[in-house]
């Protein structure tokens, strides 16, 4: 099976004041290529904490999490940088953008990292910018910029080194729900169009909507998945996963 | 490298910024100072000292300043008879010797250096022998009258007439000891004894400073330079309370000196450059804890730690760098409106001034390494919860 990603039997726990909390419990999923993933969940599901293990920027506490063949846990700290870099695209609830760059130097700076030319960056980011629809935004810097701005500089950033993987912890947290709406519409597009891989982590089950596959996270462990996109009833799916959640 | 976030980083805080350049730069700006006043002392000295290349310098030194290096010590005294015998000595070059006196007209304004103005009173016809390979910027190097004087570089600058910038210059007057005398040549850009010199007959210094038959030192040219070494030992037997000073033994006795001075400039450089780390380092580990979060979103999208010590180095070299470039004309200024002219430590401190870039560079990078080591080791996901 061609597979992106996936996680085998994976935990988190993390240690309080001598409390140890179990985040994630050993979660299995696997992600297809060009496949467009929501992880639903409420505060403190542990779906954050599971991304994370997926973009290499945490270490599972046991389980292994394989990325395009390769488990994470062989790799030391300058080989899952350069994974970051080169192989998987993050986009933060918070947006995390570069204060002191434009939004252009935001998206060109990641292309850096994996090691791209300067001619073929500024031609990259110009093609992106395009894409999210901020040519005229370009210059400006993330202070002059709107909360879905900000978070198309995110996406256009995410994408810069053309990833195997997208990331979105919670992308619309921030925005109001026509902006978010808006990105989630050009996540989808990007999925549609480019045959990306995204993985997005929500509470909201509006966003999960966009998604092909959604998994439902509570307690750590994964309660219910449902299949959306070809779905016979995508109204009905989302509802069983819904009363899933509220169970 | 990522060159351009670190100035973009130092623009955001640009107070904090200038001031960190401040602080290196006064530090290296006295590091300029000290290394070019020492540069300019050291390259004098070494240039007055080759101007008694093959020349013996006959003194009868006092004993409370036996053991201080000096070689033209106005406080020797020998009787002209002596001198006499001494000039009568077989194998000496007449012309290239000559009875001397040394009197101070102006002290300097440093402890243990020579004076800033001093009168050279030696034999008309012999001026070579203090004078030597020395060129005139104008006029004569010769005395033909009782009146005449030649002034050294530094000398004629103090004696130029009061409200005017210009140095005194050949054809005009001064007064010593209330006497006029004529400025027949001024000698062009001359080691510090022979710029502060003003140079009379002989007689004509003993007669105004009241120093009848008595002269400082005799200054010997061997009429060959093998014989010099035969001609001290002929000296120091026949006159035994006579010392005999030739080029060998007033650089050992200028190295002494100069020994004892590089310590001490060795351990004030050494202090300055401790302190100018300490104040890099404390300024680069404050904007290493205020950019933590910026640091893990870095990290997050890529950057592996080489990129964020060189980040971090990056910043710390700038700030040292500028603070190097600032402190050249800081230096000069300080030199030139500070200090009096009598001794120009300028060209000395352009000479060492790559030096301090260098060493501004060594303490860009040093002051980098404790806050470059806390922002290599930033979690990217615990750094970016960092408000």
């Amino acid at each position: 099976m061609n597979v992106i990603v996936e996680t085998q039997k994976v935990t988190k726990t993390y240690v309080m004041n001598g409390i140890a909390v179990e985040a994630v419990r050993g979660v299995d999923l696997a992600v297809q290529p060009g496949e467009f993933v929501a992880i639903v969940g409420p505060s403190g599901s542990g779906k954050s904490s599971l991304l994370h293990m997926l973009g290499a920027m945490d270490k599972p506490t046991s389980g292994e999490v394989i990325f395009k063949g390769r488990a994470l846990s062989k790799m030391g700290d300058g080989q899952r940088t350069d994974l970051r870099a080169k192989d998987i695209g993050f986009i933060f609830q918070m947006f995390n953008l570069l204060p002191m760059l434009s939004a252009f130097e935001n998206v060109e700076v990641a292309m850096r990292f994996a090691g791209k030319g300067r001619k073929d960056r500024i031609a990259r980011t110009k093609e992106l910018m395009d894409r999210v629809g901020l040519t005229e935004r370009a210059r400006h810097q993330p202070r002059y910029l709107s909360g879905g701005e900000h978070q198309r500089v995110a996406i256009a950033r995410a994408l810069a080194n053309n990833p195997a993987l997208v990331l979105a912890d919670e992308p619309t947290g921030n925005l109001d729900s026509k902006t978010g709406a808006g990105i989630l519409e050009l996540l989808r597009d990007i999925c549609d169009r480019e045959n990306q891989t995204v993985i997005i982590v929500t509470h909201d089950f509006r966003a999960a909507s966009y998604a092909d596959r959604v998994l439902v996270l509570r307690d750590g462990r994964i309660r219910g998945e449902a299949k959306i996109k070809g779905a016979a009833d995508t109204h009905r799916a989302l509802n069983q996963l819904l009363e899933l959640e509220l169970q | 490298m990522l060159w351009d976030i670190a100035l973009k980083n130092l623009w955001r805080r640009k107070l904090r910024t200038i001031l960190a350049i401040l602080g290196v730069a006064t530090a290296v700006q006295l590091y300029l100072m000290i290394s070019g006043i020492f540069t300019t002392y050291e390259q004098d000295t070494q240039h007055q000292l080759s101007a008694f290349a093959g020349k013996i310098v006959v003194e009868r030194q006092m004993e409370e300043l036996r053991g201080i290096a000096d070689f033209t010590s106005s406080g020797s005294s020998l009787k002209a008879e002596t001198a006499e015998e001494l000039l009568a000595l077989e194998g000496i070059d007449r012309s290239s010797s000559s009875a001397m006196i040394f009197i101070p007209i102006a002290r300097s304004v440093m402890p243990y250096m020579p004076p800033a103005v001093v009168a050279v009173g030696i034999e008309p016809g012999h001026e070579k022998a203090f004078l030597g390979g020395f060129g005139m910027e104008s006029g004569s190097a010769a005395l033909h009258g009782p009146d005449d004087v030649i002034l050294g570089q530094n000398a004629a600058k103090y004696y130029q007439p009061e409200g005017s910038n210009t140095p005194i210059a050949q054809g005009q007057t001064i007064e010593i000891q209330g006497q006029t005398f004529n400025v027949v040549g001024v000698l062009k850009q001359a080691p510090q004894i022979f710029g502060n010199a003003v140079i009379l007959p002989l007689e004509t210094a003993q007669k105004i400073f009241d120093r009848s038959n008595i002269v400082s030192s005799v200054i010997l040219t061997a009429a060959r330079v093998e014989d010099t070494q035969a001609l001290k030992t002929e000296i120091t037997t026949r006159f035994p309370t006579l010392t005999a000073s030739t080029q060998d033994d007033m650089t050992k006795n200028a190295n002494v000196m100069l020994e004892a001075m590089t310590k001490l400039m060795s351990l004030i450089k050494n202090s300055i450059i401790v302190v100018a780390i300490v104040v890099i380092t404390i300024v680069v580990f404050v904007a290493v804890m205020e950019q933590r979060r910026e640091i893990g979103i870095l990290r997050a999208i890529g950057a592996n730690r080489w990129r964020i010590f060189s980040l971090v180095a990056g910043e710390s070299m700038i700030i040292s760098l500028l603070g190097a470039t600032l402190a050249l004309p800081f230096a000069v200024f300080f030199v030139q409106w500070g200090m009096r002219s009598e001794f120009n430590s300028i060209p000395g401190i352009f000479q060492v001034w790559w030096q301090s870039i260098a060493v501004a560079a060594v303490i860009g990078l040093i002051a980098s390494l404790l806050p470059a080591w806390k922002a290599v080791h930033v979690e990217p996901l615990e750094a970016m919860r960092y408000e």
